[in-house]
Formats: structure tokens, sequence, C-alpha cells
């Protein structure tokens, strides 16, 4: 009965806290939206960052080059070794911070702290590709363990200011996929016209307010009104995708479950299902997604780990502290954060798995989409060094298969330079970046 | 006495610098720039960055660093740098440097702010007359010296802005014009029904189910049974979802208590829409006068279930009880003594006994209304006196638009600024919607626009701006909501810069229960509550865990309402460190080990004389048991904690390369902390702080992991896993409690008692400060500056001679310029 779906897919999909499964859909007969149009693909960029510290013992291969080793974390990664570099030794050189206030800064590499008291920033890479990338359903996605902003994202826009996070799978599908039938689609675009007329007024009142006020006064509105442009720019943006349609799959599949597990592996699972899904059928280009706090989540998995390493219980937090510096390997809490980044290896090793499934015109989807994956610690606090992965985008002319390692004195940004200029976004620097890193190129 | 500690140095000294003359509007490249290249670069430039602090980069004054330079000022005019060592400036030279941070400060600052995500969900409570919790659809906001006022944190990306829209439009949504309410509407009245059972049956007609627990009572109603920890039955009600799954939903009900005899503990009446907690409260209601409660929620906030919407209400004891005949069931744990008997659980009875002789409280559910789809006429009761009856015209649009204007944006709105929103209204009109649709739009993009947005300056050169911003500032910061009718009075009046106007305000706002949206959000960010509050009772097993909810949500309150009561009844300062006095309810009596404490609610209970801990937010179990972690680190956490939110010392955040103190590793194994500590303390890099935060924190080694006071302690402390609950362990040894240590100027201490005693006699003026200080950031938005500091000085000096009582003082804030001025 089509009402009745109708009904559930939207009532059902909405709402906190609670977790959507995604059955193996077929979608687009397994291929992209661009390849089902005949049409070149463009390039994606999803960023995961690591939280806390990585377990050391078991991150770094111990040789270099193309036949390095494979470490011990990598190991579910081993088949698609030759689809991704281990990167070592890179970070932000006047961007340098400690502690746990990380998120703010590994994708911006603006020093944060610079001045005592307060937080200043300035827009992450992310963002700089999501400018360049678009125009898509949603211009970007930031997705994190829970909603919010501060260290909960990794993205800020090109005012440097926090974009919000979104932890929950629900929200995150309701965002992506407007509606495809054509009654809603009406209701839909009838909406956005009337969100335009609604934004239009709003901003003439902004805008004479704002000729009344100070400097400063201005600079704290024009945050506002900047966004409210940005918004407009979406709503017409909007329009003509509505206008046009989006990639139809059978959404009556898609079901919940009850909320209260807590797994960070399921979590972490569903959000990159969605990814591949929203990669696929081309509703966004960019992402980033933190992979949990540098606090907690005191999630499930911990407690297996735990017990099988033989360490006490504690949280997170602490597994980072006891673990993350710990010189000798077999150090229980040393153990539980190896399997921690095993873990985080098996998901990226999951969603290559899916990416390279999808077929584009040209290759397949992981061939078009430039994988970062990494945090900032490998040891707690610490900023001095980067653990890296990079992933995919052969027909973005990435090479894969090595161990790169560096001197200590090459910028993250570097990197950030070489993914954005693949990506073809024309930028000739970003943050501190002295070049692109030829390396890590074909 | 200096107030806030950039930094102790040990430096290298070395002028370095070529300077290029810039164009900028501040002289700080010919003024301020040499100073600081020849005096400070050295510590804080580019080869170094003592505590962080780095000047080299500046180039001009910019109004997001005045919070360095407000430092600088107190640092050097306090002569504390540059250090006594190292080359000084002259006179001249220093005072040319302090006089242009004034000048600058004052200058270039920032006044406005937006409203935060917990003022804007008020706001729109507030002016729909919609109960619904807006704040749910909005994204969090950053802080400033902790607080969510701060202007610097409140920011807009795009995505905050769309979802702010998604939520304005949910608000309009919600409330209507010439048009009924058109949703479903399920209702039963229980107690007036011949056959309760029946009547709830019939409710499957319309596509509903009601799934009650309890027996049933003609003439009374359902008899909600208790839930005890583990139980998991509720009274359900589970309604068809509306098309699309949009809209409020509305529930009603009249619930009373019933004790069927002596002795029994006050239920709590807990309530869920879709697995979501909207409600938990303490039920004593007769049943001629039942408590008649009505939640609105907003079904997007909902993760709804396939068979429908769910509405759950329960019964549920949380506290342990026994009454003469019925023993409690749990006769295990002898040594833990609770009131009326042993152990956490029920009491031991026959489950099928009838209602009138089970040792059970019983929640009566006497009537029940459910609405879908619900919306509510506007404008509402107070706010509709004076005005036309409504009706598809220009003229009550116009009325109408005017009403929404004065209250969403807080003033007085010109016919000019409503043309605008008139004209949105007419063009939509023409596009045939209908007179509820047009005007919700136009509502709505008065939402959008800054009126509504932005809190206005005190300051404006508008005297009707600026006397309404007092207005918004005043009830923002007392009631976190919109001011009230009384107080846009006085605005209009003009009446808001008298002192006698402004104090009877405070008090009137303080009396009120609003006031709670005042002393919940301030004290929960000034002593960083909200974080987790660690349980550690070996006592509180596998089934507790309700209990030990309910005891960390008393905890909590025991501080929030300690405080609101030093405010309200004009508490000397002193009390905030030392009482004789607490909050307490029955499950805080049972964990200090009072008696004769029933219900939930808190109140003041004077403590026994002998009782080490005393009163003081210091002592409060929440406090101290907040600030306990793995291991034996309490005493750092709860030193730095004392230092930063209590004496106005925070010590620096900590140099990059920090390395951890860890027990358990090599040649630290087996060592006692204070020896650590002692180790720590000598490491040059640790030494500036941790000299002042570890003596500080050996004040408080009488506290255990729950708060609790004790006289030993164990070598070491573990974690362990039992079902799913977490527990803590003392392992080896035990020790008498070790708690000698110093404040931060130097005065020792050989217990707990000594320390508060000597916070009292040297650190009022300092509590104080701090307080006053947070009070600022809380109120204004803005982290106090060195005029700000100045004032702040003279508050404190006027009340020295009184002992700071906290209500006055704070109505000495609210006189002055800090809060009036901009």
């Amino acid at each position: 009965m089509k009402h009745s779906t109708l009904i559930s897919r939207r009532a059902v999909l909405r709402g906190l806290g609670a977790t959507i499964v995604l059955p193996c859909l077929d979608i687009l007969g397994g291929r992209t939206f661009a390849a089902t149009q005949g049409k070149t693909d463009p390039p994606r960029l999803a960023c995961f960052y690591i939280p806390g510290a990585i377990g050391r013992n078991g991150w770094f291969p111990k040789d270099t080059g193309r036949n390095y080793t494979l470490a011990d974390s990598h190991k579910p990664l081993e088949k698609h070794r030759d689809q991704f570099s281990v990167l070592s030794n890179l970070r932000h050189i006047e961007g340098q911070i400690s502690g746990h206030v990380f998120p703010y800064n590994w994708l911006t590499g603006h020093n944060i702290n610079q001045i005592a008291g307060t937080i200043t920033n300035t827009i992450s890479m992310d963002q700089v590709a999501a400018q360049h990338l678009g125009p898509t359903w949603l211009p970007s996605m930031a997705l994190s363990f829970r909603d919010g902003v501060g260290t909960s994202t990794l993205s800020r826009n090109a005012l440097g200011v926090d974009i919000p996070a979104i932890g929950n799978h629900r929200t995150l599908f309701e965002r992506l996929f407007p509606p495809a039938d054509k009654a809603q689609l009406e209701a839909a675009r009838a909406r956005v016209a009337l969100n335009r007329s609604v934004l239009d007024t709003a901003m003439g009142d902004v805008k004479s307010y704002r000729g009344k006020l100070t400097a400063m006064d201005k600079d704290r509105l024009d945050q506002y009104l900047e966004s409210i442009r940005e918004i407009e720019k979406r709503l017409i943006d909007s329009d003509k995708i509505l206008q046009n349609g989006r990639p139809q799959f059978d959404e009556s599949g898609v079901q919940t479950e009850p909320a209260g597990k807590n797994s960070m592996r399921e979590h972490i699972e569903l959000m990159t299902d969605l990814i591949a899904l929203a990669f696929q059928t081309d509703m966004t280009r960019v992402v980033t997604h933190s992979l949990g706090g540098e606090g907690g989540p005191n999630y499930d998995e911990y407690k297996t780990w735990a017990k099988d390493a033989g360490a006490p219980m504690r949280g997170a937090h602490d597994y980072h502290h006891k673990g993350g510096q710990a010189p000798d390997p077999n150090n229980p809490d040393a153990k539980v954060i190896t399997r921690r980044d095993e873990m985080f290896s098996a998901c990226l090793a999951r969603l290559m798995d899916k990416l390279a499934a999808i077929k584009a015109t040209d290759g397949s989807l992981l061939d078009h989409t430039v994988l970062l994956f990494g945090g900032c610690q490998i040891n707690s606090h610490s900023g001095k060094s980067f653990p890296t992965l990079l992933a995919g985008g052969r027909k973005l002319g990435f090479r894969h298969g090595q161990h790169l390692k560096w001197d200590g004195r090459k910028p993250m940004s570097d990197l950030y330079l070489t993914i954005l200029t693949q990506l073809g976004c024309p930028v000739e620097s970003f943050k501190e970046s002295k070049g692109v890193l030829s390396e890590l190129l074909a | 006495m200096s107030v806030v500690r950039v930094s102790v140095c040990v430096c290298i000294l070395f002028a370095s610098g070529i300077v290029f003359a810039e164009e900028s509007g501040d002289t700080f490249l010919r003024d301020v720039q040499p100073m600081l290249s020849r005096y400070c670069f050295g510590c804080h430039g580019e080869s170094k960055q003592t505590s962080g602090v780095r000047f080299d980069q500046l180039k001009q004054y910019r109004p997001q660093e005045s919070p360095l330079w407000t430092k600088v000022h107190e640092a050097v005019s306090s002569g504390e740098m540059p250090p006594q060592d190292k080359p000084q400036p002259t006179a001249a030279q220093k005072a040319q440097l302090l006089n242009w941070i004034a000048a600058r400060q004052r200058e270039a600052a920032g006044t406005i702010r937006r409203l935060n995500r917990r003022e804007t969900s008020a706001a729109l409570r507030d002016l729909t007359g919609l109960s619904v919790q807006f704040a749910d659809g909005l994204p969090g906001d950053g802080r400033v010296g902790g607080f969510d006022t701060g202007a610097d944190g409140l920011q807009d990306a795009a995505d905050s802005v769309a979802a702010l829209m998604t939520v304005t439009r949910r608000a309009v949504d919600g409330i209507r014009f010439l048009e009924p309410s058109s949703g479903a509407i399920y209702q039963t009245i229980l107690r007036a029904s011949a056959d309760p059972k029946k009547a709830l049956d019939g409710w499957k007609a319309k596509g509903a189910r009601a799934e009650p627990r309890g027996p049933m009572q003609k003439g009374k109603g359902l008899l909600m049974e208790p839930q005890w920890v583990g139980d998991r039955d509720s009274t359900d009600f589970i309604l068809p979802v509306p098309p699309q799954g949009k809209g409020i939903l509305r529930v009603t009900i009249d619930v009373s208590l019933y004790k069927p005899m002596p002795g029994l503990p006050n239920p709590k009446l807990w309530v869920s829409v879709s697995g979501k907690d909207i409600d938990h409260r303490e039920i004593t209601a007769d049943f001629e006068n039942p408590q008649v409660l009505t939640y609105e929620v907003q079904l997007e906030d909902l993760a709804i279930e396939a068979r429908g919407v769910r509405v759950s209400i329960s019964n549920r004891i949380e506290i342990p009880y026994s009454i003469d005949g019925f023993e409690n069931e749990e006769t295990n744990r002898p040594d833990e003594v609770v009131p009326g008997g042993t152990g956490w659980y029920r009491p031991k009875f026959d489950r099928k006994l009838p209602p009138e002789q089970k040792p059970a409280p019983y929640i009566v559910l006497q009537r029940v209304s459910i609405k879908m789809g619900y919306r509510t006429a506007w404008p509402t009761a107070p706010w509709k006196a004076g005005l036309a009856e409504i009706t598809d015209s220009d003229a009550s649009a116009k009325q109408l638009l005017s009403l929404w204007g004065q209250r969403a944006w807080r003033r007085p709105v010109s016919e000019k600024e409503q043309e605008r929103f008139f004209a949105l209204y007419q063009k939509l009109r023409g596009q045939r919607l209908s007179f509820d649709e047009a005007l919700r739009a136009a509502f709505q993009s008065m939402l959008m626009s800054s009126g509504f947005r932005y809190l206005a300056s005190p300051g404006d050169s508008d005297k009707t701006i600026a006397q309404h911003a007092i207005a918004s500032r005043l009830s923002f910061m007392l009631w976190g909501a919109p001011p009230d009718s009384e107080l846009l009075q006085l605005a209009a009046e003009g009446k808001l810069r008298e002192p006698a106007v402004l104090d009877a305000q405070v008090d009137r706002l303080l009396a009120d229960p609003r006031s709670d949206g005042f002393v919940r959000p301030f004290v929960l960010q000034w002593l960083e509550m909200e974080q987790p509050i660690t349980i550690a009772s070996t006592s509180l097993k596998k089934q507790d865990f309700r209990f030990a909810r309910n005891l960390k949500d008393s905890m909590r309150e025991e501080t929030l309402a300690y405080i609101a009561r030093l405010f309200v009844e004009n508490k000397p300062a002193r009390e905030l460190i030392a009482s004789d006095w607490t909050m307490m309810n029955d499950a805080l009596a049972i964990h200090y080990g009072y008696k004769g404490v029933e219900g939930g609610l808190l109140r003041p209970i004077k403590l026994r004389a002998d009782d080490p801990r005393g009163g003081g937010v210091l002592g409060h179990a929440g406090i101290q048991s907040m600030l306990t972690w793995m291991g034996s680190n309490w005493v750092i956490y709860r030193g730095a904690w004392t230092l930063r939110h209590i004496l106005d010392d925070a010590p620096p955040p900590p140099p990059l390369e920090v390395p951890e103190l860890n027990a358990s590793e090599g040649s630290n194994k087996g060592k006692p902390f204070r020896e650590l500590l002692k180790q720590h303390q000598e490491d040059v890099n640790c030494s500036v702080c941790h000299r002042k935060m570890d003596p500080m924190g050996f004040a408080f080694q009488n506290f255990d992991i729950s708060g609790r006071w004790r006289e030993v302690e164990h070598e070491s402390y573990q974690m362990a896993d039992l079902d799913g609950k977490i527990e803590w362990r003392g392992i080896g040894a035990e020790r008498p409690v070790d708690a000698v240590g110093r404040l931060p100027r130097g005065e020792a201490f050989k217990s707990y008692e000594e320390c508060k005693q000597l916070i009292i006699r040297h650190y009022l003026p300092d509590v104080m400060r701090g307080l006053l200080k947070n009070l600022v950031v809380y109120g204004t938005g803005r982290l106090p500056d060195v005029h700000d500091l100045a004032l702040i000085k003279r508050i404190l000096e006027q009340h020295e001679s009184d002992g700071y009582p906290l209500r006055d003082v704070l109505k000495s804030l609210v006189r002055s310029e800090i809060f009036l001025g901009r």
C-alpha cells in the first residue's frame, strides 16, 4: 500500500537517538549517478578523524618505501594494499597545539590557542573542497559520534566558524534525501519558495540593522548575514535539484532499530554506509567524520578489548593515557588501543570494499574518492606527529602502496594542498603549505 | 595581590624585531610593539611561548584578542610582568601601554550578541505559549569562559542558521488564528467512566491502543502500580502517526497519590514519549485536587517506532524502604544502614494482595487526553487584552503582526519596521495562501530578523532601545527568558536606570520560580558541573542504577539549591565556603547518614555539629565526586578546580608536551602519591602550576569517590565491571587520610576544616571577585576587560564591611556601568 509506506518512511526516519538499518539496496544498478547518466564522475573527499592517541606499537610499519611491511593495526586493509599509503611524521608546525582540542585544527592547521582565553580558527580543508566541488543537494556533511560543535565537529566555514556535526543516522538520512515522489516534490518546492521569501524579508531587516552598528558588532552580524546568503544560495540549488529529480531507490526497505546499543563499530559502519550511498547518488561530495571524542564515549568494544588484553576496566580517555605512551608492546592498555586502531582500519577497509564495488564511468567510485584517515597524537596530548593514512583516488592521480616518512618538518598543509589540487580545486596554497607532495602522485 | 597570573617566567631575553610601520587604525606599531619587542618577546615571542602567550605576530589591536590585553594589563599594572630580575620599562612606558589597552578596549568592543540555544528555545516558548523544547532542534553553542552566553562563542554557520530556520518554522506552525486545530484527539475521563477499561478499549476504533498497567477502579481511575528497579512495564498509549510524522503532540493527564498505609514514600511519575523522557516528578496530590500535567512534544524530535507514537506513563519508586510488617527483600547487607530497614530494594509482600493491602504507593491516573497535530490559538490569553476580534482582514493581520513584533523583538516596533513583514503577508495572500498560513510566514520572518535574534546594547544611543536592552539583559540573566510585561512597561517608561527600580526588579525576578533559569545554567557552568558524576559506592550493585541516578541528580540539585538560597536569602559570602546547613532530600539524607528527611524535595537541613564536612559548596558530594578520576589523581583535579572556580587563581594551560604522571610505570611503582607529586613539583615544567594545585587538592582527601566522608584511604583504587554495573574497589593497605596542604598564597592547613577557615579569613575577596567575573560573562556576554575589572574592584570594596551578601552584590553589579553601560 503506497500511502502507508510513505508515512512510515517519513515518520520512521525522524528522530533522536535511534539508528536506522540500510538493507543491501540495489541502487542504480551498482553504478554511480554520473555513470547512469553517461557523464564523467566528479571527485569526492571524505576525512575521518581518529580521536586520542593511536597505539604506536601497532601503527607504524617498521620500514618505508613500496615494499614496506604492513603494520599490525593496518592488517584489515591488507587486500587494499595498493589502494592506500601510510604517511608518517607530517604535522602542523605553526599550528602545533596540545591536549584535547585537536579536532578544532586537524583540518584547519590554525593555531587556535594563539590568544589565551579565546579560540580563533580558519577554514578547514574540506570546506575549501566543498566550495569548488558542488553544487550538490548538500554542499558537505559534517558527521560525528554525536551532534555538536566545538570538538565534536571537524569542519569550519570560511569565517572559521564551527559547522555543527550530525551524530544521528536518521537526521542524516532525512537531510541527504529529499522526497522523491511527485506530490512531495511539489510540496517541497513550494516550501523552498516560501523559505526564500521569509529569508529575503528578514535579510532586508538585518541589513538595515547592520548599518547602525560598530565595527565589532558588524563582524558578529556578518556571520549571520553570510549564513543567510549561503542558505539562499542553497535554496536556489535545491530547487534545481528538486526540479530535475534525484536518483531513486526503494526506501521502504530502510528500517529502524531501537536505540540503546553502544557499539562504535556499528555506529561507524552505518555512517560509512550512508557516506557511500551519498557519494554514489551524488547528493554530496564532501564529508568529514569524527570517529569519537577525546574523553569517550566509553563504547562496548572497549570491554571486549580490555578483557582480551587483560587490562583493567577504564574510561576511553584513560586507556589512551596509560596505553598511548607505553613503550612496552605487551602493556595491556597499549594492546587495547591497538585493537581500537585495528577496528578503525577494518571500518575503512569495509568502506573501501563498498566504494570499489560501485562502478563509475571510468573505474570504480573508490578511484574517484580521496579518503583521508588519521589523527593528531601518537602520544597522549602530543601534536608533534600525525598518524595518517591516505586511500583511494587513483583516477585523481594518486599513487599508493607505500609508507612515506618525513623528517618532522613537513607541514600537514602540504598534504592538504596536494589533496585539494588533485580534487581539481583551483588553489595555490593551504595555510602553511610549501608545495605538493609529489611522492604521492602517479 | 595580582588578579590573574599570566605566568612565572624563566626567560632569556633578547630584543629583536625590525618594526615596519603599517597603516592601521590604532597606534599599536608606534607605541606598543617596540615595548613588547624589548621587554616581552624573549619569553613570549617566536622562539619561546611561555604559558602559550606570544606577541611577535601581533600587528594591531583586534577586539577578539581583548582577553589577552586584559591579562597584559593586570600583569603589568601589578608589577608581576616583566619579572623582577629582568629589565623593566619606565613608568611612562608602562603608563603608555596601560592607557593604550584601556582606550582600545573601550573603543573597539562589541556590544551585541545573538540569543543562544537555551534562550532561543525559551523565547519561542514564551512567544507561542507552547511548552515544546525547541532547543532539541538547534545546534549547541560555543563557550566563552565556560558560559554559553559569551558573544564570541555565539557563532553562526549556514548549517546552524538552517536549523534555526527549521525550528522557527516549527514554532509558527504550532500556532493558529482563524483555522481550528484539526488533529486527532484521544481522550478518556477515567474517574467519571462507568467502565474505565471499556472506555480505554474504545480507543481501538480510532486506530490507537491503550495498554494500562494496574487495576482499574470505578469512580477513581487507573491505579498505576509502582515499578522498582528492573521492572519494565509502564502504562502505554500508542497512537497512529500523522502524515509526514510532523507537528505537536499534546498530552494532558490528571494524577493523584494513593497510599494504602502510612510510612510509604512518595512515588515519582515518569513520562516519556517514544522513548524520550519528558518529565519525572514527585506526586503528592490527593484525589480531590489532582495534579493536572500538560506536555507538548514536537514529533520531529522523536524516534518513532513502526507501531506508532508511544506515550508511556509510569510510577517509579526511587528510594529504598520498608515498613512495619513488611521487611525489605534485601537482607544480605546489614552494613548498609537505611532508614526503616536495610538494603536497597522494596519490602517483601505478596503480589496478589489487593491494592489497599499492598505496602506500595499508587499513582492514580484520573484522566488522559492526547491530541495530535496540536496548534494553540494565538494570541494566548494574557496578551489578548484590548485586542479586536480576529477576522480575515488586513487590519487584523496588522494588529497581530504588531503584537508579535513587540513580543518577539522585546521592544516597540515602529510602523515602518513592520511594513516589510506586512508586505510579505500581502504577497503570500496574493499567492492564495490562507490568512493563517501567510501570517505564520510573516511571523517566522520576524523571528529570523535581527530584532529577535540579537540582544541590543544597554548603551545604545537610542534611549528606547537601550532601556529595552536592559529589560532583556535582566530577564535573560535572571530568568533565562524574555522580559515580562512589567519589565517592558518599566523600559517604556524609561525607568530601568533608576537604582531603586533595578533593586526592586532583582528582588522580584529572584523571588520568582523562573529564577531557576538563572541559578541552573549559571551555577552548572560557573562550577563546571556538567561533567559526569562518578558514583562508586560498593553497595550500589546490579539493580541499583535507578536509585543511583536519583542520587546523582539529587547531588547536583543540592549545590544548585544551596547557591539559589544564598542569593534569594542574601546570605554572606562566607556561607559559600562554610555554614551549618545544607539542602537535602531523602536520597541525600541516606548518602550523608541523616535521618527523618522524607520525600524527594530538597529543603534546608541543619547539620549535626559533629558532621566533619559541615556546610559549604566544597563539601557537597556532587562536587567532590565529580572531581574524581581513576587511580588517585583526584588531588590534582580537585586542587585545580578549586583554584579555577573558587579562588579565582586559574592555573594557565599546561605546556605543549606534558609527561603523564603515571603511578604504575617503572620507578614510580609503589611510591605513595604524595611522593610522586613532590617529584612532579620539582620538575621545572610542572612546578609553575603544580606547586599551587597539588597542596590545595589535599584538602579534599577525606572525600571518597562518591563524595562521602572517609577517615581512611586505600593505597589505590580500581574499577571493576559487575554485570554492567561499574564498581570501584579500594586495593592494598588502608591508611589514615592525609589532608595536609597549603593554600595558593602559602597558608598551611592540616585538615579540611582548617582549610575552609583559612579561605574565609584570607580569600573571601578572591572568591567574590571570581564570582563577579563569572556573573559578568554570564550576564553581559563578555569576558571582563580592564574597565569591568576596575568596577568589580569597586563593588568588592563597597561590600567588604558587610561580608558580601550575595543578593546585594548582585544588585550592585546590576546597578553598575558593567551591566548598564554597554
